[in-house]
């Protein structure tokens, strides 16, 4: 081999080096193997003094266009009963469950648009969307040692676009300028309405100092710069590290974005002993962060909206009224006109200082104003008389800007044995409902979306 | 890579996962170097594998697939060069620019052979990429392009002579 031969081999490998991973294939974009692959037909060459019309034609096509960029609605874009039509959602692969695929869909026609493995050794384990129902931002972590690896909780991020109508309707772009958050515990991931920022609140070098504060930033989602960031060593923040999302990613609840943008809310959960009582106290609140505000201090710059509290159950947790704080594992979330707090809660039939037992549980989505915070209103309710030894679940995924209407779920969770089971008897499969006007509406077109971590529409 | 169409035959599906899991980074690397726009090289990476995927039945020799989806981000890159020179890339599109990772980790004297090498011909560009990069036999190159062995041996040392000049001109 010549020196130039050398060089040239030497030059293009350090320059392809650059280039460390992969974006996931999505074959789904293909039409089927041996289906005949139609081109389209060639038009005919435009005339040559057809150049300047095409030329003005083209800067008002740019000019239209980056209108429409600038205006990407704020305001969910309602698909059918006023709720979003597309949504993207990890979804655990069997046997164990280590690796979360991204399964995209159509709530309105049921279809699954693609579904997307990650690079190989890596699992998504982020979703989050913006407002206009088309655009999402998700994060991959590595598989180690056959788990999710704790010490990279988002370490690619990539924009998940849909584009209906077109061949490739769903095109993920890996977007390298946002964070690898290496070593933090990531507690709260949300992409604001317009899809330009994205909001993360972690706790950086958790293994190592898990005493850290608490860091909420907000990055450019296009050039990753950092716009924002607030601390705080109030770890009750985003729910607390002590909730162990254990691979399934932050909640999409954590932390959203109200006010047109111009605000972030987010939940905090603690407990203290009632020097009374004796009996540990918990005490649930929904903080508002005014993103217009100067200051960096997360608990000092941001103000109390809404809050709750009940005396602990030794027990039975799930007895009482019906209220969010009888259950914490579902996050109170302000809804985008700032107005509003909805919640999904459980109550037993079961008298306080029992074990609960077999019977009809009353399962229920909740909205509080802010202006009268400590009255509940429930927006819809289930009776679910769940069989012995399983315990009913009740989840949130989604409200509108008023909280006028929900998407959510409800469940019968039985004993788990490991491993991830693809197809749950129906008793344990999920049921998917819109709840508006007093009523929760099966949502059908969710079809055999048995299984996911997080799910965002 | 999963698919949601259950009537998509599993050998193609598995084959073509498989085969991008191997190969995938090492074409989207080629196409980066022959291109200069990371996104714009995934595009044709990818669509180099959809290929595969969809003509995966009408394929006349399945046990090298490599040959065929290295072939179709060779053309693809040379697609996506004419189209770059005809301007009709897309309002949007932006101008390849050299990437932070390439100024960050790649010296400026292989930078520069990069560059000279993006300035050479279509054809003199690709055979030294698939020579020197992918480390083909001049046999695989002339397949791979579809010329004859002498082209590839003629094309070789005429791009080679030209980075040299190209290198002095700049120096």
């Amino acid at each position: 081999m010549t020196p130039a031969e050398r060089v040239v081999r030497a030059a293009t490998r350090a320059y392809g080096e650059t280039v460390t991973e992969l974006r996931p294939l999505d074959l789904t974009a293909a039409a089927k193997p041996g289906e005949r692959h139609v081109r389209p037909r060639r038009r005919r060459r435009f005339p040559g003094w057809l150049a300047p019309v095409a030329a003005a034609a083209a800067v008002v096509a740019l000019a239209i266009s980056l209108v429409i960029v600038r205006n990407i609605p704020a305001r969910p874009a309602p698909a059918s009963g006023g709720v979003p039509r597309y949504y993207a959602a990890l979804v655990p692969q069997p046997p164990q469950g280590f690796q979360n695929k991204l399964t995209v869909g159509d709530a309105l026609t049921g279809a699954r648009l693609a579904t997307l493995t990650p690079a190989r050794g890596y699992s998504f384990s982020v979703v989050t969307a913006a407002a206009d129902d088309r655009t999402f931002v998700v994060a991959a972590q590595p598989i180690y040692d056959g788990a999710a690896d704790k010490r990279f909780p988002a370490r690619t991020w990539y924009l998940l676009r849909i584009t209906p109508g077109t061949s490739s309707q769903v095109r993920l772009t890996r977007l390298p300028t946002l964070p690898d958050l290496k070593g933090a515990h990531l507690l709260a991931v949300a992409l604001s309405g317009s899809g330009r920022e994205i909001a993360v609140g972690f706790i950086p070098d958790y293994a190592t100092s898990p005493q850290s504060p608490v860091q909420l930033r907000v990055y450019s989602v296009t050039t990753g710069n950092l716009e924002r960031a607030w601390s705080t060593s109030d770890q009750t923040v985003f729910g607390g590290p002590g909730r162990d999302t254990a691979g399934n990613g932050p909640p999409t609840t954590a932390l959203t974005w109200v006010d047109d943008d111009r605000a972030l809310a987010f939940p905090t959960i603690s407990a203290a002993s009632d020097p009374r009582t004796h009996q540990d106290v918990m005490y649930e609140t929904v903080r508002l962060l005014d993103m217009s505000a100067g200051g960096g201090d997360l608990i000092a710059d941001s103000r109390v909206i809404w809050s709750t509290q009940r005396e602990s159950v030794p027990v039975n947790d799930q007895h009482g009224q019906l209220s969010c704080v009888n259950n914490l594992s579902i996050l109170p979330m302000l809804t985008a006109d700032g107005k509003t707090i909805v919640c999904a809660a459980i109550k037993s039939p079961n008298p306080q200082g029992t074990i609960t037992a077999p019977g009809p549980q009353t399962l229920a989505w909740l909205a509080y104003s802010t202006s009268a915070p400590t009255v509940a209103r429930t927006l819809a309710q289930v009776t679910v008389d769940a069989p012995k030894w399983t315990s009913p679940a009740i989840d949130l995924q989604w409200t509108d800007s008023s909280g006028g209407t929900l998407i959510g779920t409800w469940t019968i969770e039985g004993a788990s044995i490991g491993f991830i089971d693809p197809n749950p008897a129906p008793t344990y499969r999920p049921h998917w409902g819109v709840i508006a006007d007093g009523k929760f509406r099966p949502l059908t077109t969710m079809g055999d979306l048995n299984l996911y971590r997080a799910i965002a529409w | 890579m999963d698919t949601a169409n259950t009537d998509v035959p599993p050998q193609a599906t598995h084959a073509v996962t498989a085969l991008y899991a191997e190969h995938g980074l090492r074409l989207v690397r080629l196409a980066v170097i022959m291109l200069g726009d990371r996104a714009a090289a995934e595009d044709v990476v990818q669509d180099a594998f959809l290929g595969l995927y969809r003509r995966w039945d009408s394929l006349a020799d399945t046990s090298n697939p490599l040959a065929y989806v290295r072939a179709s981000v060779v053309n693809g890159c040379r697609s996506a060069l004419r189209r770059r020179s005809r301007g009709t890339v897309g309002l949007f599109t932006e101008p390849p620019a050299e990437s932070a990772e390439a100024r960050a980790l790649v010296s400026e004297e292989y930078r520069a052979v990069v560059a000279a090498i993006r300035r050479l011909p279509a054809r003199r560009r690709e055979v030294l990429l698939l020579r020197y990069y992918l480390d083909m036999t001049e046999d695989e190159t002339a397949r791979a392009m579809g010329v004859s062995r002498g082209a590839v041996k003629s094309a070789t040392s005429r791009a080679l002579a030209a980075i040299g000049r190209i290198l002095k001109e700049e120096s």
